[in-house]
């Protein structure tokens, strides 16, 4: 359990973020939305552990976030960026053993648990690739292969035995914009992937841009609005019209999707200024 | 193998505990009787060796020593101040003289260390300096009586000096004038040193060592004369008094078209021409120049008349003396 | 036959091997640079020296072996090593493959205390010491090292984290007050003063000596230790410094460790050898051609490589101009310019210009 408690950040005269609180459960998918600069990648780094907050404070299981070792931490969570910029020419094998190796396995199964990270990804086939070679949307999946490697989330190869349920409980995923890069299609399959993770026990926070998205695959959702909570609950109670209005300044019609009854948000067309 | 493996753990060994160079020959091995191949760093000390008769023994010279003209056939060894251990061993000398001027110091002490024996001399710009030199290679080399004689020549050509009369003449040393850069000599270098021998008062004594001097500065020294080595009047040539002595034109140095020229190491060698050397600048600047004349390149400079009298020509009077 | 082959060219295993085959060639550099030099010495006489004439009295060559070619050519070897192991450590750290030691400022530091003991002269109460005497300019370039490499790294951290981006340019910030300060110094000094300064910063390893390597050597074991330790989470840094933390690398502590082991080592080589460039530069570079960029990899054979070719370099310094020598930093400027200028246009072609 991640909990997040009046959290305030801090820049130059701004404040970024003004007494959120959050919390994300095992087994469960939050989503964090709201505008450009509403504070989500903020949010975001705070609740890694990574940007140490001005005000507030976050406890993972209890424990206090910034007493966890970096080692530590590394074991228990992840991160995956928007984009991620590989300065050496690493082979994409190379990068995903690198979150092998943060996960705390350095044995002579590396390369093993690498490649079936990748294949989950449906990467595979671009193991020997050097990763700048890659396109924007292959290297991402790459790097969710990385993020995967580190939880030690990647599904068995056949054969071995199958997994615990729920063996991933003690874990999170943070996923900052992870599928702007995505064509259609792999969008969804990376979301299907987390919402598998979610069932085995992870808790997964992810800020993402598309509202209808993280209605479909989001079991909580946490709106930012100026680097304060707009609001929070499920999407059913957080995408109604007068939420959305307040914190993104449009005028919108909600109805439930024809596929899957999670509402969509249609944005009314309004006079242009110009 | 193992032996070698353990001969270099000792040596790091020794090292640490500070006792550098733990065996090979001691640092000032003794100085051999009758040495058959000398190596000889200074243009001054080959001089010598030349000047004593005992130049059959002489393998290799370094580059300053361009007298008398045998000297520079020989083989070199390299520059006097950046020596080689190694290679200057490897010409197998048996004896090495090493100027004053000779470095750099971990390469002398890796020849003490090579077995080597060397004599060294100091880098005192002096008549006594250069007499007790010309004396202790005459005494290495079994030529004290010949090299007496040099001695009581250099006594003697000092001694013939004529007392300074009146005011001294104001001399300034320009060591280059390359492009923009005016180098002048201050205190303390062998040239300020042969103008104060010679009678004259070095005009630039307000610093030390080399420095470039402004066109202002040189204005406001105003010496009477210049005092230049050859290789440096042959950039002067080319470019012209006055453009590469800035404000040379102000001074009387510059009026006159004042230019002394002398052979660099006849000049500043301090070998055995030294009394010769000051007894010609004297001379020269005292205007009793043996054979007054102009040098070649200064005919007819910026269309301007040449100025009789007053110019000196390359060492004429030293090399008359040999 | 063939699976050895298959397994030096597969890539997993490509870049053991390389390292061992670089390991086998500095042995072999090395030797032929034992066998090298103005003294035609023949391998039987070398042997000689080596098995028989540790201690043994009059005999030349034992000293000429022992005394000047060993601790030089070591000499060579070590300072090369600490040069191209600091280099890969920096480009890892600054993830940028231009960077060298130079550009945190240990070479001018060191520089610059050079000048100072050169032209300032040793204090009188100390200069009755021989020893001082001899060791004045290392230690005053090694101080030198030091405080310019503190200053930088100062300058660079803010809340206790080290800004890379205000790393380098403190960097060059210290590279040209060293540099207008040697310029003063340079003014100063005298003629002979001079000659010893740009002799200095030429570089050789010509003054090496038994005492000298063991200045040298215990700093830079040291320093090659911590950059082993850090290889692992420099791989992770390639990833930018924030996945990097999240991917459990102790960022803060790498950099420092980084920093300080390449002070120690290139400060201590530096004060014996004057400036080499280049070095630090190109060793990595010619490492990851062929071994790839993993640092567990790239730093120890980047210290082989860097030593190899400073054994090499120094080879041609003694060989090219008997009986003088030329100055080993002029040597690897000569081999290194046009390499670095092959790799700028090889960096613009990948970037796009």
């Amino acid at each position: 359990m991640l909990r997040a408690k009046h959290i305030t950040v801090r820049r130059a005269r701004s404040l970024l973020l003004d007494g959120v609180d959050a919390e994300a459960r095992p087994g469960e998918l939050l989503v964090i939305a709201g505008m450009n600069g509403a504070g989500k990648t903020t949010l975001l780094r705070v609740l890694s552990g990574e940007l140490a907050p001005d005000g507030g404070e976050v406890s993972w299981g209890g424990k206090l976030l910034k007493s966890f070792r970096h080692k530590e931490l590394a074991r228990v969570r992840a991160y995956l960026s928007q984009r991620t910029l590989v300065t050496l020419p690493f082979r994409a094998i190379e990068v995903v053993e690198l979150g092998v190796n943060a996960s705390g396995s350095d044995g002579a199964d590396t390369h093993s648990l690498a490649r079936a990270a990748l294949e989950q990804c449906g990467v595979a086939h671009l193991e020997e690739r050097l990763i700048d070679t890659l396109s924007g949307g292959e290297q991402q999946r790459v790097h969710w292969a990385r993020v995967i490697a580190q939880l030690g989330a990647q599904t068995a190869p056949p054969g071995e035995a199958v997994k615990k349920a729920k063996e991933l409980t003690g874990k999170c995923l943070l996923l900052d914009e992870p599928i702007s890069a995505l064509d259609l299609a792999h969008q969804h399959e990376m979301l299907a992937l987390a919402r598998s993770l979610v069932a085995r026990g992870c808790a997964v926070i992810a800020a993402l841009h598309d509202l209808n998205l993280s209605a479909e695959y989001g079991d909580r959702m946490l709106l930012l609005s100026e680097g304060k909570v707009a609001a929070f609950g499920t999407p059913h109670e957080v995408l109604t019209p007068r939420i959305l209005k307040e914190a993104f300044g449009l005028r919108v019609r909600v109805e439930p999707s024809p596929v899957s009854g999670s509402p969509c948000v249609f944005v009314e067309p309004h006079a242009t200024p110009c | 193998m193992i032996q070698l493996f353990k001969s270099i753990f000792v040596g790091v060994l020794l090292a640490a505990t500070g006792n550098g160079a733990a065996f090979g020959a001691d640092s000032t091995p003794p100085v051999p009787k009758n040495p058959q191949r000398i190596v000889s760093v200074g243009g001054g000390v080959t001089e010598t060796i030349y000047a004593l008769g005992a130049e059959a023994a002489l393998v290799a010279v370094d580059t300053s020593s361009t007298y008398p003209e045998a000297a520079t056939k020989l083989p070199k060894c390299g520059y006097q101040r950046t020596l080689s251990a190694e290679g200057v061993a490897s010409l197998k000398p048996d004896l090495i003289f090493l100027a004053g001027a000779a470095g750099p110091p971990t390469a002398i002490e890796q020849l003490g260390v090579l077995g080597i024996p060397n004599v060294r001399f100091s880098e005192e710009h002096s008549v006594e300096a250069a007499k007790a030199q010309i004396l202790k290679i005459g005494t290495v080399l079994g030529r004290e009586e010949k090299a007496l004689e040099l001695v009581r020549n250099i006594d003697q050509k000092m001694a013939s000096l004529p007392t300074p009369s009146g005011a001294r003449p104001k001399v300034i040393f320009v060591l280059s004038a390359a492009g923009s850069k005016l180098l002048v000599s201050g205190r303390g270098t062998a040239a300020d040193a042969m103008i104060r021998l010679a009678g004259g008062e070095n005009a630039a004594d307000s610093f030390e060592s080399y420095k470039p001097v402004s066109a202002e500065a040189l204005a406001a020294m105003a010496p009477d004369a210049v005092l230049t080595t050859t290789r440096t009047q042959a950039q002067i040539a080319d470019a012209g008094l006055e453009a590469a002595l800035p404000g040379i034109g102000l001074t009387p140095a510059g009026k006159a078209h004042r230019v002394i020229v002398m052979d660099d190491l006849y000049l500043l060698g301090f070998g055995p021409r030294v009394g010769d050397a000051v007894a010609d600048l004297a001379a020269q600047l005292h205007g009793t120049a043996a054979s007054p004349g102009t040098l070649p390149s200064q005919a007819g400079q910026n269309g301007q008349p040449k100025q009789a009298g007053q110019v000196g020509q390359v060492g004429q009077a030293g090399q008359a003396a040999q | 036959m063939a699976r050895a082959l298959a397994a030096c060219l597969d890539w997993r295993t490509r870049p053991r091997f390389f390292v061992v085959a670089l390991a086998v060639a500095v042995s072999l550099v090395l030797l032929w640079s034992l066998g090298s030099g103005a003294m035609p010495l023949g391998w039987g006489e070398i042997l000689d020296s080596l098995w028989n004439g540790y201690g043994r009295e009059g005999y030349r060559n034992d000293a000429l072996i022992w005394n000047l070619r060993l601790p030089r050519i070591l000499m060579g070897f070590v300072a090369g090593g600490a040069l191209g192991v600091c280099g890969a450590a920096l480009q890892g750290l600054f993830r940028n493959p231009l960077a060298d030691p130079a550009l945190i400022g240990v070479s001018a530091g060191g520089s610059l205390g050079a000048a100072c003991a050169i032209v300032l002269g040793v204090p009188h109460f100390l200069g009755g010491i021989p020893i001082v005497s001899l060791y004045a300019i290392p230690f005053a370039a090694f101080l030198g090292a030091l405080a310019a490499t503190a200053v930088v790294y100062s300058v660079a951290t803010w809340q206790g984290q080290v800004q890379v981006a205000t790393l380098l340019l403190a960097g060059i910030a210290i590279n040209a007050t060293t540099g207008a300060a040697i310029g003063w110094f340079t003014f100063l000094a005298s003629d002979a003063q001079l000659r010893e300064l740009s002799f200095w910063s030429l570089g050789s390893v010509g003054g090496a000596n038994w005492q000298s390597l063991a200045g040298c050597v215990p700093f830079v074991a040291l320093a090659l230790g911590i950059l082993l330790w850090y290889a692992r989470p420099l791989n992770a840094l390639a990833l930018g410094e924030s996945n990097a933390r999240h991917m459990g690398a102790p960022v803060e502590a790498m950099k420092r460790g980084i920093i300080i082991a390449t002070t120690l080592a290139v400060g201590a080589v530096v004060s014996f050898t004057g400036t080499i460039g280049f070095v630090g530069l190109v060793a990595p570079h010619l490492f990851r051609m062929l071994g790839g960029p993993d640092h567990r990899w790239v730093v120890p054979g980047s210290f082989l490589m860097g030593g190899c070719l400073l054994c090499v370099a120094d080879v041609i310094a003694r060989m090219a101009a008997i009986p003088a020598e030329v100055p080993v930093g002029i040597v690897v400027s000569t081999l290194g310019a046009p390499f670095f200028l092959f790799l700028l246009l090889r960096e613009k072609r990948r970037s796009g210009g």
